[in-house]
């Protein structure tokens, strides 16, 4: 089987290679019949990498320990449900996955859009294929997930115990939907370019898989986060290391491009721009997979470890220079159709909105390569982290609010200032009455008056958006209810989009919350002993020991109460797995209330005196993190949530395109 | 728990050996070092305090670690003036744990850390500045030590450039829009309007009452 599997991806790897060159000579000898089995090229290599992937999963199941990556990532006492994700657990592993992601992805967007698009989609299936050509290459020929160990082992290793949660099981695969999903935007964005059809057209074709590719990222983020939260035990759930900024580096990039894409569709403007960022989202995302999984940058993530950077640092720099090449020779094509006419002009909030996100990508960009260039420089290597981030990127962040709180307000072309102001009007009162509570209410850091008043400014100008528009519904007869919601149907990307941005302002209330006004404590306690953190007092009532078969937990049993009222107890505990005992995990244990977490850890203790110590943390208002990231996620969904009407009006649009084009741009 | 089993998960290994055969080797070898340090302490029960593996017997060796002789000193019940928790986290915070990368000295797990946290309880309380430790640890470990590098000298880059960055972009856009601005003056207006451009002229609230008219038909 597990040979079957690697000739699966060598064949894979040629029918990818086939797909390339037969789509390339069949649009640029125009013979019909070679795009067509270009097409089938690629559609035979997305099936061989099914099968090669499969090969793999029954590999894991079958516990096939003469397999290096099966035995370094497994063991027989692995659950079934994380052997079938060992198969993205390492590097080699989730390399076959990404190119089995491309593929995949790229067959359906094929098999969706052929008609539609047939001047795109020759080149559109060119660099789809070569981008899995080359990971498919990694896997045949530098990093095979089906190397064979000398000898056989008759047990695994063991999958890292800090990835066996769910979290972590989907974490990495949610991402890597996300970074791969970036792969069809940008290959049709090429197909454009290389096609001299850069009308709106790749837009078009491109716009639902940018923003499900972003909602991936965006799930795949927020796993993380929450991964990070409850199981690396340090209490919080961003800490800016390299692979997570490896990961909102695409994201922020992605975000850019979908709110300047919006330009180029109604007003025909950014045309050059909007490839540019197409272009860096998809560099970012081979960075990205660069940092991850060739530990360009070392982390906490560093489970994978290996040779394979040099490929990768060739692949992104052929990336980068081919797509400049391309895009500078394709200048004159895209040339701008339309000139901002006012500096008060929605075009305008677009461009802010760009400018400010890019800031926060160079931010994080520059902190996160930093230590490298420091050490190229100065030969001294330095470290950059959070406290760096939080000065530099997060206030960048605070003004992505602000521009939230105008940007909807404004019109295209021209806006009327005055008319803003007195739109702003009632949102700035109730936010300075707001700010104005939360101070008497004690709250004093400017850090988070000024932030929460921001937050509470922009979530009342979109919730004032949704009043507008069902009050003008409502007057045709319309009950509140049903009118609120066929306002959102008929506006889907509008209303979807301003549900992302509560769930942004909802987001940003949790961070200012949970980090300035976050409790800690940590203290000696013997049996007997308490701990008071904010309003809770813990009582430590002594160790307990809980022995497994692949583990051995010792663990604190902690009393919870509150104005002397018992509120049930916490164990927080260490694991030492018998297989990874070099790794002991300091699993928290948490108490979740709707306004703020009781989060508990188990520090050093003594078995002999049942000694321990305890940290405690009081988490405020860190439920609206996930509260955010879940609005985040459903406001995308109704955003990109296929539409009838609208597909039609598309359509129409397309065509009327398809006839300019035949006529050369102005 | 108690015997074999005991020391079997005890023991912290830095190594993460790559082939069995290595990793076995340094496991017995451990395994005999916890087992000696166990019967001679009663205390190390704890994973990190029975020490062994490379990076920490580094960091005792240069008096960064007490040594693990009784639970008073490595809880840190002591001397000096009281220090007051989050004194010592606000220091901690912007350290690194020196052995896994990724870990600020605050939130670190490893016992180490705990007692790294400990000597800068003890520092505070011997009345030294948190510049004086920060050198401190900076002397023992390097600059990486550090969690975000000083604001002086070439490391003043890390921090200003950015900010730089978004002032050149902000002025770079403003001229971008000043120029656009004034050319769409010199054009004609006489624009062939698209549906989305009127719906932006004749205003939202409009185009929904037309939508909210066309739905009820």
């Amino acid at each position: 089987m597990a040979d079957l599997g690697f000739v699966a991806s060598a064949l894979a790897l040629s029918a990818a290679v086939y797909a390339v060159v037969a789509s390339i000579v069949g649009v640029w000898r125009d013979v019909g019949e070679l795009v067509v089995s270009g097409r089938r090229g690629l559609f035979a290599s997305a099936v061989l990498a099914t099968l090669s992937i499969l090969a793999l999963v029954y590999a894991f199941v079958q516990h096939d320990f003469s397999l290096l990556y099966v035995w370094r990532t497994s063991s027989t006492t692995t659950p079934l449900f994380y052997l079938v994700t060992g198969v993205w657990g390492g590097q080699a592993g989730s390399l076959l996955f990404w190119s089995w992601l491309v593929l995949v992805f790229a067959s359906v967007a094929l098999l969706t859009r052929w008609r539609a698009d047939a001047a795109l989609l020759p080149w559109f299936t060119a660099v789809c294929a070569s981008i899995a050509a080359f990971f498919l290459f990694l896997v045949v020929f530098v990093a095979s997930p089906f190397e064979r160990l000398a000898v056989l082992p008759v047990e695994g290793n063991g999958l890292n115990p800090l990835l066996q949660h769910p979290g972590m099981a989907f974490h990495p695969p949610t991402l890597y939907l996300g970074f791969t999903g970036m792969t069809i935007p940008f290959a049709f964005a090429m197909a454009a370019l290389l096609s001299r059809r850069t009308d709106a057209g790749w837009i078009h074709a491109s716009r639902r898989w940018t923003l499900v590719a972003w909602v991936f990222l965006s799930i795949g983020l927020s796993l993380g986060a929450r991964w990070a939260y409850d199981v690396l035990g340090w209490g919080g759930y961003w800490g800016w290391d390299p692979v997570e900024n490896a990961a909102l580096m695409p994201w922020i990039a992605a975000t850019a491009f979908l709110h300047s894409v919006i330009v180029q569709e109604r007003r025909g403007m950014f045309r050059v721009w909007n490839m540019a960022l197409i272009i860096l989202t998809f560099a970012l995302v081979i960075v990205g997979t660069f940092l991850t999984r060739a530990g360009l940058v070392s982390s906490v993530h560093s489970f994978a470890e290996s040779d394979i950077g040099l490929y990768f640092l060739l692949f992104t720099t052929a990336v980068i220079l081919g797509c400049v090449l391309l895009l500078w020779s394709r200048l004159p094509d895209l040339r701008s159709r339309g000139r901002i006419e006012s500096a008060f002009s929605r075009e305008s909030a677009f461009l802010a909105n760009n400018l400010v996100f890019m800031g926060a990508l160079f931010g994080v960009f520059w902190g996160t390569l930093f230590p490298l260039f420091s050490e190229i420089l100065t030969d001294q290597r330095v470290t950059v982290g959070p406290p760096y981030f939080n000065l530099v990127v997060v206030p960048v962040f605070g003004l992505v609010v602000v521009l939230m709180a105008i940007g909807p307000l404004t019109t295209w072309r021209k806006s009327d200032p005055r008319r803003i102001g007195r739109m702003l009007l009632v949102p700035a009162a109730l936010s300075f009455a707001t700010t104005l509570g939360l101070y008497l209410a004690g709250v004093h850091s400017w850090v988070a008056l000024v932030g929460l008043s921001v937050c509470v400014l922009a979530l009342i100008v979109t919730l004032q958006e949704f009043i507008r528009g069902t009050r003008a519904r409502m007057a045709h007869g319309e009950s509140p209810l049903r009118a609120l919601v066929r306002l959102v149907k008929r506006g889907r990307r509008r209303y979807g989009g301003y549900i992302v941005h509560i769930g942004v302002v909802l987001l940003g209330i949790g961070i200012i919350g949970s980090n300035v006004y976050k409790m800690e404590t940590e203290r000696t306690l013997d049996v007997g002993d308490s701990l008071r953190v904010g309003d809770y007092t813990l009582t430590y009532e002594g160790l307990g020991m809980a022995e497994g078969e692949d583990q051995v937990t010792v663990l604190a049993n902690l009393a919870v109460s509150r104005d002397g009222e018992s509120m049930g107890t916490l164990a927080p505990r260490r694991d030492f797995f018998r297989l990874r005992e070099d790794q002991p995990m300091t699993i928290p244990s948490v108490m979740h209330r709707p306004l703020e977490d009781l989060y508990t850890m188990l520090g050093l203790y003594d078995v002999e005196t049942q000694r321990v110590t305890v940290k405690a943390m009081v988490n405020p208002l860190i439920s609206f993190v996930w509260l955010g990231m879940l609005t985040l996620v459903l406001g995308t969904v109704v955003a990109a949530w296929p539409d009838p009407t609208e597909e039609r009006v598309l359509d129409v649009e397309l065509e009327r395109l398809a006839g300019q084009a035949s006529v050369p741009a102005s | 728990m108690t015997g074999a089993a005991a020391v079997s998960i005890v023991r912290s290994s830095r190594d993460h050996g790559r082939s069995p055969s290595r990793a076995a080797l340094a496991a017995v070898r451990l395994g005999l070092l916890v087992a000696l340090l166990w019967g001679a302490s009663p205390w190390l029960s704890s994973p990190v305090a029975a020490a062994g593996p490379a990076g920490v017997t580094e960091v005792s060796s240069q008096q960064a670690m007490p040594e693990p002789a009784g639970a008073a000193e490595v809880f840190g019940e002591g001397e000096g003036t009281p220090v007051a928790p989050e004194d010592v986290a606000a220091v901690a915070r912007e350290l690194n744990c020196p052995l896994c990368e990724g870990y600020n000295l605050q939130e670190c797990p490893l016992e180490v850390c705990a007692q790294m946290r400990e000597l800068i309880r003890q520092r505070l309380a011997a009345g030294q500045s948190v510049e004086q430790i920060r050198a401190a640890f900076v002397e023992d470990y390097g600059p990486q030590v550090l969690n975000a590098p000083p604001k002086r000298g070439v490391f003043l880059a890390a921090w200003v450039l950015p900010v730089l960055a978004i002032l050149l972009g902000a002025v770079g856009v403003a001229a971008f829009v000043l120029r656009s601005t004034r050319e769409a003056g010199t054009i004609t207006r006489a624009h062939d309007l698209t549906h989305d451009e009127r719906e932006d002229l004749t205003g939202y609230e409009q185009e929904i009452e037309r939508m909210a008219a066309d739905d009820t038909e």
